[in-house]
């Protein structure tokens, strides 16, 4: 098996190099200095469509085996009408290997419908991606992950969890940004169905089309991006709602999830670019008895800590290096103890990407599963590319 | 009661928000869209060439970048004439 990954990965990497030769380079994902044409004429309708999107193939290597293990293909639908309404939605088209044989999945992960209010301000309803952190709303497109996984607790499975929060929320909204002084805040601020409490296990589910009671989500999100000219940015989410059903034992059952998450991206002439990312979040559920006797204290934790590094442009003759990308990234998953959905887990993730446009990539990474009980390393392959 | 008061919360943050949208900086006034282009799109991804959209793509991919993005309008204008302007 690793006889395959290495004589695998010089072939990729050989295709990569020769593609990149060509018309795209390291000058184009650094360069401010873009090719000036003449100008054309090209009046603007009142309406214009756009299908953009991306694509990603995946390969997993785990226990001796290696498998081609999903495709996606994620289109982006976005129109926009004049300058007050704009409607943008996202559907996931996904084949996926498993036990089980092959699963299809067709899912839309967002579908909003925008009124820009003016500079500052847009009203949304729809389908929309919670803004809790920012992995989850701003970076799950792969070829925005500058990881060839995705955290645990945020996006990768672990014993039957995904998401430890909101991903999909049906509802309405408004956000926008704001300056303050030399300095900018954003916002974005939501009410929303909200997560449905399971009285069997006490795991929440999200993306509720009909809610189990009267009360609806609160959330949202401020970002600080406090230096002019910085891409430094610290953000605060949170998120509450009643989850259980009403007139039942688990009318009262609350929860409230605070995260709080950072981002930092240089790009450093002669010496790369550093981009820097991390979340951390709190979530709890204020029910601790269940049904069939289970207890639960149900309180969880989850963070992450990501960097990735970038080579500069050393000379023209050995261009090819500016496109190669390192990342590392140590996440932490804190469950409850007696909960029957999971363990305490960390997931130490080591990765290498090689970037043949400014939006496809080439990206393999091994992660280090560890829990009290067991350690697990899984390989992943992964060629995506935006649209 | 409860439904009242976050009706009225909503309400009250359009209000204020609209009252904001009035509010720029004196940066914005100065800041060119070549520079807001190389700020805000790394923050998620790679920094696009405005060769990869037509000058019609460019208008609903920076309203699209707006709200994924979390710009101002102002932001964004800027940033999509530069595109265009750099096609």
């Amino acid at each position: 098996m690793k006889r395959q990954i290495i004589l695998t990965l010089p072939l990729l990497f050989g295709i990569a190099n020769l593609w990149a030769q060509l018309p795209y380079s390291e000058t184009e994902i650094f360069t401010t200095n873009l090719p000036k044409a003449s100008l054309k004429e090209d009046p603007l309708p009142n309406s214009s469509f756009l299908v953009a999107g991306y694509y990603t193939l995946e390969l997993e290597a785990e226990n001796g085996e290696a498998n081609f293990s999903e495709t996606k293909f994620n289109p982006i639908f976005l129109w926009q009408k004049g300058q007050k309404i704009f409607f943008q939605s996202e559907v996931e088209f996904e084949l996926r290997g498993s036990e089980n044989g092959i699963e299809q999945e067709i899912n839309l992960e967002y579908a909003v419908m925008n009124l820009l209010l003016g500079n500052n301000a847009v009203l949304y309803s729809g389908k929309f991606i919670a803004p809790i952190g920012t992995f989850t709303e701003r970076y799950h497109p792969d070829w925005i992950n500058r990881a060839a996984t995705k955290p645990i607790g945020l996006g990768k499975p672990v014993n039957g969890l995904k998401l430890l929060q909101p991903g999909g929320e049906i509802g309405i909204g408004i956000k926008g940004a704001v300056f303050v002084g030399n300095g900018k805040v954003n916002y974005n601020m939501f009410i929303s169905n909200g997560a449905v409490l399971d009285s069997l296990n006490g795991m929440l589910r999200y993306d509720n089309l009909l809610d189990n009671n009267t009360n609806k989500a609160i959330g949202g999100r401020i970002g600080l991006m406090p230096i002019p000219g910085s891409t430094l940015e610290l953000g605060l989410s949170g998120y509450t709602a009643k989850v259980g059903s009403e007139k039942g034992n688990y009318e009262d059952a609350t929860v409230r999830l605070l995260a709080l998450d950072i981002n930092y991206v240089k790009a450093i002439s002669g010496f790369g670019k550093i981009d820097i990312k991390g979340q951390y979040q709190t979530l709890g559920v204020n029910t601790t008895n269940y049904e069939n006797n289970l207890v639960i204290d149900n309180s969880s934790k989850v963070w992450y800590a990501q960097c990735a590094y970038q080579l500069p442009s050393i000379s023209d003759k050995v261009r090819w290096l500016s496109n190669i990308e390192v990342v590392s990234r140590y996440t932490q998953l804190d469950v409850p103890a007696s909960a029957p959905w999971g363990e305490d887990l960390s997931q130490l993730t080591l990765g290498i990407n090689y970037w043949i446009r400014w939006n496809a990539a080439f990206k393999v990474a091994i992660d280090f599963f560890k829990s009290d009980a067991d350690a697990e390393t899984g390989a992943t392959g992964v060629f995506t590319m935006g649209f | 009661m409860k439904k009242i008061h976050i009706v009225s919360i909503f309400i009250s943050l359009v209000l204020a928000i609209t009252l904001l949208n009035s509010c720029s900086s004196t940066r914005m006034a100065t800041i060119t869209g070549a520079q807001l282009w190389g700020e805000n799109c790394v923050r998620c991804h790679n920094a696009p060439p405005s060769t990869d959209f037509s000058d019609r793509e460019w208008e609903a991919v920076g309203t699209h970048m707006r709200l994924t993005g979390h710009l101002s309008k102002e932001e964004r204008d800027k940033i999509v004439e530069f595109l265009k302007s750099s096609n």
